[in-house]
């Protein structure tokens, strides 16, 4: 299963946000557990993916624990010396 | 950061207002659980809510305070009609999240036989785990909509309890002023196969039994006698309620740079009162909190369902009425007096509950000489506490108190500790079940995840807050 999503923010923290976000809403309401993923357009403000996903189902895939909200909560995402830094608080 | 703390007295703790703060804020706790806080974010949080614009008295703190997104758990924050400011980060993710306890005519002695037998028949009746739902409730899109505008009063209409469950809710189950139609499709895609469900998390269903009373003219009152069976359900408006805040969060963060507030974390963004962003949050948010008293109602309906299949009685014997259903996460429209002036002001309530005194108008006629009952809820191997508002809480919380036990390990560290336990066996030689759906759920709610209640209890009696009317012992523990 696949789904095409478009995502838009004011900065590049929120771009996170909003793109992880798109991952749990999707795996919520489709019972889907995505698997892999395709970036096809990526700046600080937008970004266009596909999310490839299976089908859920009890008997092969244990839940350990249920992502609930992909959260703003002393959230950074910043270039460092070495590469990027990224903090995110996701709620369970 | 380092806070600056001043001790008030025994139970009252204050961060004195510097710096870019509004206002001083007010922790109620004893010095042990300061001894902790003083290490923790938590009161770092009391401070940056302090900085919001219009806020009116403290920024206050419950005993049961931890870290929350934003806004501390337990955080009591109150702001003027014309100057102040609401944020979705000062309610939180699951609107309504709140507690309801149901009394019985039983006995728990003379179900204890068959208490394995009704706590299969509450997890198959209940659904708890990743998208389960009962198969005899299917919600269109407009049905839910009515779900959004209507609240507990919708599922009784639908035939899921009587008219007088809805006497016993905090506004009678229906917050005013809802407007299905600023609440998303996306939320509502999340939540219309969820209403009725359990949820994940700390969210569980517990059968009781009534094993102290302290105060026994308010127990009366409340229909409460020791070794009585009670059944508490605490759970919130799940997928819905968290897209609701999600949306309002991005609104919010724009409006926060369209009017100037500065933000000491983004998830305390927000909008003046006045603003249309504000005014659209507020009747989403009364959307998402309605749709989580019709959950709680559901599932009450399902739990009376359960003990007539196990015990074979009918309603009238089992007498599960419902004692009161309190909202712990929620943002209203209340009227205060503030320095001898009735003031409108809108109270956030994130992990703390609303604790109005006897008299008050919106306490149920039952209860109008005893006091608002408030539903403690503490860890599953421990005890869960009935309390009563009072007049101190209206002087000085603005009618609130707090709302649990409050964390106080990680769920990482819970699940450390737990490991090489048996956290079910253990609970089961005590006498207490546990069904649970997540493999992880047991581990990371373990007893020792969680402050002792007893004491978050004692520092609201101690500081006039609350009264402790009764304790309830789990026999029988559901888990999402």
């Amino acid at each position: 299963m696949h789904r095409k999503v478009t995502v838009e923010a004011g900065d590049s923290a929120e771009l996170l946000v909003a793109w992880l976000n798109e991952i749990l809403v999707f795996s919520e309401t489709a019972r889907v557990v995505p698997a892999s993923f395709s970036i096809h357009a990526f700046d600080q403000c937008n970004l266009t993916a596909t999310i490839s996903a299976e089908p859920f189902a009890a008997d092969r895939h244990t839940v350990e624990r249920i992502a609930k909200a992909v959260t703003y909560h002393q959230l950074v995402v910043e270039e460092r010396n070495n590469g990027w830094y990224a903090r995110v608080y996701i709620d369970l | 950061m380092s806070i600056k703390v001043q001790q008030v007295d025994n139970w009252r703790w204050r961060i004195p207002r510097e710096g870019n703060m509004r206002t001083d804020g007010l922790v109620f706790a004893s010095a042990a659980m300061m001894a902790v806080l003083r290490h923790e974010q938590a009161l770092e949080q009391v401070r940056n809510v302090a900085t919001l614009p219009g806020i009116v008295g403290p920024s206050m703190a419950m005993p049961d305070i931890h870290w929350g997104y934003g806004f501390p758990i337990g955080g009591v924050a109150a702001f003027d009609a014309d100057e102040g400011v609401v944020s979705p980060g000062g309610v939180g993710y699951d609107i309504n999240c709140g507690v309801r306890l149901l009394r019985s005519d039983l006995h728990a002695a003379e179900v204890r036989p068959v208490l394995d037998q009704l706590a299969d028949a509450l997890f198959r009746n209940v659904p708890s785990g990743v998208g389960s739902h009962r198969r005899d409730l299917k919600l269109s899109l407009s049905e839910t909509r009515k779900v959004l505008k209507l609240g507990a009063a919708w599922a009784v209409k639908q035939g899921f309890g009587a008219a007088a469950d809805l006497d016993h809710i905090e506004a009678g189950g229906t917050i005013p002023g809802a407007d299905p139609e600023l609440v998303s499709d996306r939320a509502l895609e999340r939540g219309h196969d969820q209403l009725g469900t359990l949820g994940s998390g700390n969210h569980f269903l517990e059968i009781q039994q009534v094993e102290k009373i302290f105060d026994e003219a308010a127990a009366q009152a409340l229909g409460l006698f020791p070794g009585q069976l009670t059944v508490s359900i605490h759970t919130g408006s799940r997928g819905l309620g968290y897209q609701v805040c999600d949306d309002s969060l991005r609104t919010m963060l724009r409006a926060s740079q369209k009017y100037g507030i500065t933000l000491a974390d983004r998830q305390l963004c927000c909008a003046p009162l006045t603003s249309p962003e504000a005014r659209d949050y507020l009747a989403a948010m009364a959307g998402a909190a309605n749709f989580a008293f019709a959950n709680r109602q559901l599932i009450t309906a399902w739990v009376r369902e359960s003990f007539g299949q196990v015990l074979g009685k009918g309603p009238a014997d089992l007498g599960l009425g419902v004692i009161y259903d309190v909202c712990h996460n929620i943002a209203k429209w209340e009227t205060h007096e503030v320095d001898g002036k009735m003031r409108r002001l809108c109270v956030h309530r994130k992990g703390a509950t609303r604790a109005f005194p006897p008299g008050h108008p919106e306490t149920p006629p039952a209860y109008r000489a005893i006091g608002q009952p408030v539903l403690i809820p503490g860890d599953m191997g421990r005890y869960s506490y009935v309390l009563i508002g009072t007049a101190g809480a209206m002087r000085e919380t603005f009618g609130s108190t707090c709302h649990g036990a409050g964390r106080v390990l990680s769920r990482h560290a819970a699940m450390k500790q737990a490991r090489g336990h048996d956290v079910v066996g253990e609970l089961a030689k005590r006498g207490i079940l546990v069904r649970a759906a997540g493999r992880a759920t047991v581990a990371e709610e373990i007893p020792e995840a969680y402050k002792d209640v007893a004491e978050v209890v004692e520092v609201v009696e101690q500081a006039g807050l609350s009264r402790i009317v009764a304790r309830l012992r789990p026999m029988a523990v559901i888990k999402g």
